[in-house]
């Protein structure tokens, strides 16, 4: 699912144990803005909303975590259409995959 | 460290500065964080007096990357630290206002190493401990600044593309955009005693992820035929 070597040997010309700290610090902001975003979604308040989603996008980029730059790409296109519609699934899909991603960085760096 | 340089990054999200670290560890530079969120003008003035290049990112949680820059430039004494700004979105309109505040390059989210580096690379010299590239490699093309009108910029949906650039990274240098903003210009039709554009108050541009999106979408529409 996630493509390890590529962006830890290829692009960051690292090691496992060098990289590693890099993907805790991503763990736990992913965490914090998952939070946030779930305050801000109870609270309706989209403009937070938009602002989280969009750090969450650039920061999965700068990660290279694919899988979840698509669906929070979409929720943050529909949110600049004003489509509120969909918004708890999809934070829930985004939760979703987010607990999958980490299960695969962990199991990798066997933190935890 | 002799000759270490020191380079300030001005980023709130804690996993692309750690990003960030990660690519110079191995290279000549120490690197300093302006912190997040609020207090980061006071952390800049602070470590703008010894640091070599700052590397600001435009889209902060509790600040305006460009007002920062902008405020940093008030002060006599941070009126030529180098800076390169960092952004998902290059249009128009921000390379102008970055031009203005004398910023010398951006670098584009998401962050890539080769682009990265070269970009410091060339503001503050070698800092890579890793044989770089030369000009004579094969794959390196010379890329030449364009002829652009004012109306060719407007219709051109990628600046990337306007400027014949290919990277990721694009130096902000005073033969691409002229003094009064009016277009994009060829080198060799600039005299040798340009004058330097100086440091405005126009504060017209936030960076609002919103707003930028939709400029995307305006940039990305089909140019309209005449």
């Amino acid at each position: 699912m996630i493509d390890f070597d590529s962006f830890i040997i290829d692009e960051m010309d690292a090691t496992k144990e060098e990289i590693e700290p890099l993907y805790r610090i991503y763990l736990n902001e992913m965490e914090q803005m998952i939070d946030q975003l779930t305050s801000a979604s109870v609270d309706n308040d989209s403009d937070t909303y938009k602002r989280l989603l969009h750090n969450v996008k650039g920061i999965n980029a700068n990660m290279r975590i694919d899988i979840l730059i698509d669906p929070v790409t979409s929720m943050y296109t529909k949110l600049l259409d004003n489509d509120f519609l969909d918004l708890n699934v999809s934070i829930q899909k985004i939760i979703e995959i987010f607990s999958k991603v980490k299960i695969e960085i962990n199991n990798y760096f066997e933190l935890e | 460290m002799e000759n270490q340089k020191r380079i300030l990054i001005v980023e709130d999200s804690p996993t692309v500065v750690e990003h960030m670290k990660m690519l110079l560890r191995n290279s000549n530079v120490k690197v300093l964080n302006a912190g997040s969120e609020f207090g980061m003008m006071q952390s800049i003035e602070s470590y703008g007096k010894i640091v070599d290049l700052i590397l600001m990112d435009l889209t902060l949680k509790a600040e305006n990357g460009m007002d920062l820059i902008k405020n940093l430039r008030t002060n006599e004494r941070y009126n030529d630290l180098p800076i390169i700004i960092i952004t998902e979105h290059a249009n128009k309109d921000l390379i102008l206002e970055a031009r203005k505040l004398k910023v010398c390059g951006y670098l584009k989210k998401p962050i890539e190493k080769e682009s990265f580096l070269d970009r410091i690379y060339e503001v503050i010299g070698n800092v890579s401990l890793v044989p770089r590239k030369t000009d004579t490699d094969d794959d390196v093309e010379d890329v030449q600044p364009v002829a652009v009108t004012e109306t060719e910029l407007d219709n051109i949906p990628d600046i990337d593309a306007l400027l014949g650039l290919e990277s990721e990274t694009m130096p902000i240098e005073d033969d691409l955009v002229d003094p009064d903003d009016s277009e994009i210009i060829d080198k060799s039709e600039i005299p040798n005693n340009e004058s330097e554009t100086q440091n405005t108050d126009d504060s017209s541009s936030d960076e609002d992820p919103a707003k930028e999106e939709k400029e995307d979408e305006l940039e990305a529409e089909p140019v309209p035929s005449e």
